[in-house]
């Protein structure tokens, strides 16, 4: 049984899958993996300051390399520490991804990078990032190579100014000493009123798949290709069948095209991963149950059964715990308490500091933008994921964790969230096989 | 570089008074300059319960109170229709509480004569089934209701209409300028004036005035020590949590443990509880809410509505009145009146002061004290802010046709006209009939639009993105600016020819301050929304601009006053 289905639940699920278990994904929906803009890093933001947020280049002077920055996210309490003994993260983290892209291929979805390269991806904001793993989608918006960058202007689409991140994007450029390449706004021209009031984005971007939505883009830009041009969009071009518009758009354009990287409320990138998760979890034979789970049943020191709202009861041989955080519902506030609330465990902070119980205020700081033990907390596991009860020792036998349910970290701050997803869900996933291929303890 | 200019009178704060004073003054004919430390309202207006109610409280003790706040009432509903919204009251009565409901009724027999001058009706006396048919989400336990009137009012904007006007009508205004130091006669000691500087560009500003004004509220004490004179005042904290969307359809009576009257309001887009009173000693600046307020208001509201902790609340106003000071009285039996001080009276001429009071009746306030600066000025033009339209105030807008001409989602021109009135036509007319496009929302919230923020950026003075949280309530709803903050600062940035990474320190700076009303109650489903906030804005930043404070901002040194941008 997997309780979770965002990206490190589906990910122990399809693990659980390929090593042969007979596999259950309970999920009330994909929690923050909704979320993602369509770019995964799985070394932590470049430059990375130790436990902190990005900082301004010149603190560091050069862009780490993916090594370095995996290196660095790996200590203290981070879960890529406590997970597997250090010679093996790298290559653990390099096959995550392999083994991500492997699964989203067959719905037309690529995760493209992995720990050999860095792309420089820019956002609907102009904020540029140094990526190690993205979608389909963003990952064509590459910024290295291009010999001109061309933002498309979508007129009347919300959130979105072409001109602001223009603006930015040239000053992230320059602070980042990229190549110097001309930058400049090109108005994508679109029948009246094709955008509907307030522009909303998830409609567009369902618009531009529809036959009539791919032959309006095609013929917007059939005039705006040149020699060397990358064509920037905003996150829209689809809603799930991004690989084949992007695909018209460019035949149409005769030059690259890709998608900035979405931020709220710019984030179809979210759905299209989970879209193409459920699609691999189907394909895997993994059981997906849209439920909300009551209780997990226990005795003797292991899990026997997941209880859902309900009722009904689904017995297990082993269960990977990954409902995320705050959004997912892993961690909740229950009378003025700070709990995980299906198995009480206990929660600890960056520091190690024991949190559940705690009022969640009590865990807070004035600065936002330094630490915040709430924002890092959550279970603490042994070597192979599973969560610890106050004295060090596995509250189950055959309960894993994995994805944001693990504290120890701040997804916000290090931006390692959707790295430490995949690695860690991949683990307690091959780790619930051999837990229930050993059968009831 | 200094500079230099003169007026007759200078205000000092740009909350309702110092607005109001400076609109009635300007309405006079007089040439005045007025500069707020912040952003309109920022201080205690906005934390206020936004309401130019009667008083009901203060009927036995002050009727005065509540005559001049009924009757203010009435005229700012006239002045300003658009700003102004009907919030119908429940009081329950509890089988335990220490007043009946005969004594009640007495009560409210006695406020319904105010009532016409404030265009409310007369209360009515509910039974228990009616009470909970009205508002289900009242507790069962009540043995009867009454329902009485009262109206709201969006207090920041109602400060900013006030100063614009002042402004459209020959006045000067500054925000984010800070007085620093009275300029002095030598030997007599008489106030000419002050020195301010600009908050943002370290700009120092002379204004020469015959007479100033100080209306600084809270700091006023702070503000008139800077000439040797003195405000004594009682300050009393006061804090409301603010819910993400309407708990209930009324406003709900609500007693405190020990005993002192609250309410749950429904407001703009949202409910308010509220509110608490306390002597406050500490940094004005710095007004911090504690986990025990938050907890007695919690407790009161869940004796009237028993669900009320289902409910998310998404963020805290604070803020301290600057009540009159008294000695050896409860805070909530502290009178609500106001003074006009003239410091000639301790050896500082040219310098007055305002004290005490409430929302309500601010304009009846700002008329007493123009009355009294004319005096000395010998200005002899009649008060004409009781009949004088506030910009917008003069028409009604036709929501559905406007919305339908500028191809706008319809909830968002009925909020444009909520705060510009019939001034929204023109708005869209100026901002959106330029560009191809229809208007696009920009914080979805509230909502607002980005023709909205052009304008206020454009023709309204705002100085920073976090002025727009009062201004036009960017980024004040459910998501915190999680989704619009960026994309505003783009917007407002664009029109004020902002860098890029002025755009993002301004962004973070919005961020770090919606941190800082967020955190006091963070809790239950806002944890979620939180957790986002905190992914847009730490993990979706770029390269260029982390420092959350502009350059200026940051390096200032006002020994005075703290800095409000946090550490």
């Amino acid at each position: 049984m997997v309780i979770g289905g965002g990206l490190a639940g589906c990910a122990a699920a399809l693990e659980l899958a390929a090593h042969g278990a007979d596999t259950v994904l309970v999920r009330r929906g994909p929690g923050s993996t909704a979320m993602i803009g369509g770019c995964l890093d799985l070394a932590g933001a470049s430059p990375l300051r130790r436990g902190g947020p990005p900082v301004r280049e010149p603190e560091y002077g050069r862009v780490l390399s993916p090594r370095a920055r995996l290196a660095m996210a790996r200590q203290h309490s981070h879960p890529y520490a406590r997970a597997v003994p250090a010679s093996t993260l790298e290559s653990g983290v390099k096959e995550a991804a392999a083994a991500l892209d492997a699964w989203l291929e067959p719905a037309g979805l690529r995760a493209v990078g992995g720990l050999d390269e860095t792309r420089w991806l820019a956002d609907v904001r102009g904020a540029v990032r140094a990526s190690d793993l993205s979608l389909t989608g963003p990952a064509e918006g590459a910024l290295d190579g291009a010999a001109e960058l061309a933002l498309v202007d979508v007129p009347g689409l919300q959130g979105w100014d072409a001109q602001a991140a223009l603006c930015q994007l040239a000053s992230e450029r320059s602070t980042l000493g990229l190549e110097r390449v001309p930058l400049r706004v090109i108005r994508l021209g679109l029948p009246e009123g094709w955008i509907e009031a307030g522009g909303a984005p998830a409609r567009l971007a369902q618009r531009f798949e529809s036959p009539e939505g791919i032959e309006a883009l095609q013929r917007a830009v059939s005039k705006l290709g040149t020699a060397g041009r990358l064509l920037l969009f905003p996150p829209v071009l689809g809603l799930l069948g991004v690989g084949r518009v992007l695909a018209a758009v460019v035949e149409s354009a005769g030059c690259r095209v890709g998608e900035l990287v979405g931020a709220l409320p710019h984030t179809p990138a979210g759905f299209r991963l989970d879209a193409a998760l459920r699609a691999a979890l189907e394909r895997s034979g993994v059981a997906l149950r849209s439920a909300s789970v009551a209780s997990v049943e226990e005795s003797d020191a292991s899990a026997r059964a997941v209880v859902l709202e309900g009722g009904e009861s689904i017995a297990a041989d082993a269960v990977v715990l990954a409902a995320g955080r705050f959004v997912g519902g892993g961690l909740v506030e229950r009378d003025g308490a700070l709990r995980e609330p299906l198995l009480d465990l206990p929660l600890y902070d960056l520091s190690g500091r024991r949190v559940d119980g705690v009022t969640p205020r009590r865990l807070i700081r004035r600065d936002y933008e330094g630490e915040q033990p709430l924002f890092a907390s959550g279970v603490r596991v042994d070597g192979r994921l599973r969560p610890l009860s106050p004295d060090g020792t596995p509250r189950l036998a055959n309960l894993f964790a994995a994805g944001d349910l693990l504290g120890g970290f701040d997804p916000a701050r290090d931006r390692t969230g959707a790295g430490v997803a995949l690695f860690s869900g991949r683990r307690a996933g091959i780790e619930a096989a051999a837990a229930a291929e050993a059968g009831p303890c | 570089m200094t500079r230099r200019f003169a007026v007759q009178v200078l205000v000092v704060g740009g909350g309702v008074n110092g607005a109001g004073v400076a609109r009635d003054l300007a309405l006079r004919g007089v040439r005045c300059a007025l500069v707020e430390r912040r952003e309109f309202g920022s201080g205690t207006s906005w934390a206020s319960s936004g309401m130019i109610h009667g008083g009901l409280r203060y009927l036995q003790k002050d009727p005065e109170v509540t005559l001049h706040s009924c009757v203010d009432s009435g005229a700012i509903q006239r002045i300003a229709p658009h700003l102004v919204f009907r919030i119908p009251f429940l009081m329950p009565v509890f089988p335990e509480d220490p007043i009946g409901p005969e004594l009640v009724e007495i009560g409210l027999e006695m406020y319904d004569r105010y009532q016409p001058f404030k265009n409310g009706r007369p209360h009515t006396r509910l039974t228990r089934a009616q009470a909970l048919h009205l508002e289900p989400a009242l507790s069962p336990r009540l043995d009867c209701a009454f329902t009485l009137d009262e109206w709201g009012v969006d207090a920041a904007r109602l400060c900013a209409a006030n100063a614009l006007d002042a402004a459209a009508r020959g006045a000067v205004v500054a925000t984010h300028t800070e007085v620093v130091d009275f300029l002095r006669e030598p030997g007599s000691g008489r106030v000419l004036g002050a020195r301010a500087r600009d908050r943002l560009t370290g700009e120092e500003i002379e204004i020469e005035a015959e007479l100033t004004f100080n209306a600084t509220g809270p700091w006023s004490p702070r503000v008139a020590a800077l000439a040797d004179a003195q405000v004594r005042l009682r300050p009393g904290k006061g804090i409301h949590l603010v819910f993400e969307r309407r708990v209930s359809d009324l406003a709900v009576y609500a007693r405190g443990v020990d005993g002192r009257d609250m309410f749950t309001f429904p407001h703009e887009q949202n409910s308010m509880a509220g509110t608490t009173d306390d002597d406050f000693y500490g940094d004005l600046d710095r007004i911090p809410v504690t986990e025990d307020e938050v907890a007695y208001v919690m407790e009161a509201m869940e004796r009237s509505l028993p669900g009320i902790r289902r409910h998310r609340v998404i963020h805290t106003t604070e803020g301290v009145r600057p009540t009159l000071f008294a000695f050896g009285v409860g805070e909530t039996d502290l009178s609500r009146d106001y003074a006009v001080i003239d410091h000639a009276g301790e050896g500082v001429p040219g310098l007055f002061s305002i004290a005490g009071g409430k929302l309500a009746s601010y304009r009846l306030m700002s008329e007493d004290a123009t009355d009294r600066l004319c005096r000395v000025l010998g200005v002899r033009e009649p008060c004409r802010t009781a009949d004088t339209p506030l910009p917008g105030g003069d028409d009604e807008l036709d929501v559905l046709a406007t919305a339908k001409r500028f191809r706008t989602p319809l909830p968002a021109v009925v909020r444009l006209a909520f705060r510009h009135g019939s001034g929204a036509a023109a708005l869209l007319e100026a901002q959106a009939s330029g560009a191809a496009t229809a208007p696009r929302v920009v914080c979805a919230c509230e909502p607002v639009l980005d023709a909205e923020l052009l304008h206020v950026a454009k023709r309204e003075g705002v100085r920073r993105l976090t002025d727009c949280a009062l201004r036009v309530r960017l980024g004040v709803g459910a998501c915190q600016g999680a989704a619009c903050a960026g994309a505003a600062a783009g917007i407002v940035g664009e029109a004020l020819g902002w860098s890029p990474e002025r755009c993002s320190q301004e962004t973070a700076y919005f961020a770090a301050e919606r941190w800082r009303a967020v955190a006091p109650a963070l809790g239950g489903a806002q944890l979620a929304a939180i957790e986002i906030h905190r992914h847009v804005h730490l993990g979706g930043r770029g390269f260029t601009g982390s420092d959350p404070s502009p350059p200026a901002a940051a390096s200032e040194t006002v020994p005075a006053v703290a800095s409000e941008a946090p550490e």
